[in-house]
């Protein structure tokens, strides 16, 4: 390659000159973009402060905020008294407990406005569930620990008229007794 | 050209004092009046349209404003310059792929002589990996294991393709050594 060549090709380039129109767009656009970007990362730094604080607030002791009202939830009692919640699709075995001279599993219920029982009463033998202020007491007759059997309440949304709104969630309670155990399942009805 | 310069970062360390060098500050319409060409002609040859060569300026220069860190010296800076307008380019050329190329009615613009139209016509015609080994060798000056630093190849990469960019070119221009 010969210097003539490569001179000729240096100096075509370096004829490669910006226009002052173009130097003038190139700054101006540096200098309306500076702004923005110094913006952008405060906005940033301001959102994910933000963040911080709902994630802790929804978090903290005491705002249980999960635990909405708008939800139907079910909790079974412990052997040391506290309450498990029921998830939905899970089913669990529940503790008898003795109390007033009979042996009870003991449900607590929270209903949503607007939902109610589809079926107050439900038995399994001689077992029979009773149903009081948002608690279900599911009292233990059958003395008879082979005896096997279903029942179930409906939890459904019901409008002022007490029609069933098919539109809204609702969950079945299924209480069953399967070799002397005693299991509740909270499942969503199809 | 105005200069703010924030010359000598002196430490001590276990008592003896070591100079870590010269770090200069150059706000970026120094850098734009020192390299602005530079750069252009670069983006140019790359994107092949003057908008395009300019708009890829423009995100180098902001890129530099957002760039916190110290140059080592000039010629840290100018690299870093050169490697951050390498990469836009390649960005901008991967999402417009049918941008429209320069005409000769445009190039002939920058030029007076017709040789000079033809030397950089014939260059713009060459695949880019050509194009940009050949700018940075023969106009900025660049050996071969500083462009392969800067374009992020091998050397033997840059040697392979200095010497075909350097035979198309020839064979463009209508061979023989001397063209």
């Amino acid at each position: 390659m010969s210097e003539q060549w490569e001179g000729r090709l240096r100096e075509a380039a370096q004829k490669l000159t910006l226009s002052e129109e173009g130097r003038e767009r190139i700054l101006d656009g540096c200098n309306s973009r500076q702004k923005p970007v110094f913006m952008t990362r405060h906005r940033i730094k301001l959102a994910a402060a933000l963040c911080l604080i709902v994630v802790l607030t929804l978090f903290s002791p005491g705002m249980n905020l999960w635990d909405n009202k708008d939800s139907i939830l079910v909790y079974a009692s412990t052997e040391d008294g506290e309450w498990n919640r029921l998830e939905i699709g899970e089913k669990q075995r529940l503790v008898r407990i003795y109390e007033a001279g009979t042996e009870q599993c003991v449900l607590l219920l929270q209903l949503p406005g607007g939902y109610r029982f589809e079926s107050e009463g439900a038995r399994i033998g001689e077992d029979h569930m009773r149903i009081t202020k948002g608690r279900i007491y599911w009292i233990h007759h059958d003395e008879d620990e082979k005896v096997d059997g279903k029942a179930s309440l409906r939890l459904v949304f019901t409008d002022a008229d007490g029609n069933r709104v098919d539109t809204m969630d609702a969950l079945e309670l299924l209480f069953s007794r399967e070799e002397g155990e005693c299991y509740a399942e909270l499942r969503r009805i199809q | 050209m105005s200069q703010s310069v924030e010359l000598v970062c002196i430490t001590y360390k276990g008592g003896d004092r070591v100079a870590t060098g010269d770090k200069t500050q150059l706000s970026v319409e120094d850098v734009f009046a020192q390299y602005g060409n530079m750069l252009y002609r670069t983006a140019f040859v790359m994107m092949k349209n003057q908008y395009d060569a300019e708009d890829a300026v423009q995100d180098t220069l902001i890129k530099y404003m957002e760039y916190r860190k110290p140059f080592e010296g000039e010629e840290h800076r100018k690299a870093w310059l050169l490697r951050v307008l390498i990469n836009n380019c390649k960005n901008r050329l991967r999402f417009y792929r049918n941008h429209p190329g320069i005409s000769m009615e445009e190039l002939s613009a920058y030029y007076e002589k017709n040789a000079d139209t033809e030397v950089m016509e014939q260059l713009l015609q060459l695949p880019r990996k050509y194009r940009e080994v050949l700018m940075l060798h023969y106009v900025e000056g660049y050996q071969g294991r500083e462009i392969a630093a800067l374009l992020k190849i091998t050397e033997a990469a840059v040697r392979k393709r200095l010497e075909r960019g350097r035979r198309q070119l020839q064979e463009r221009m209508g061979g023989g050594e001397n063209v």
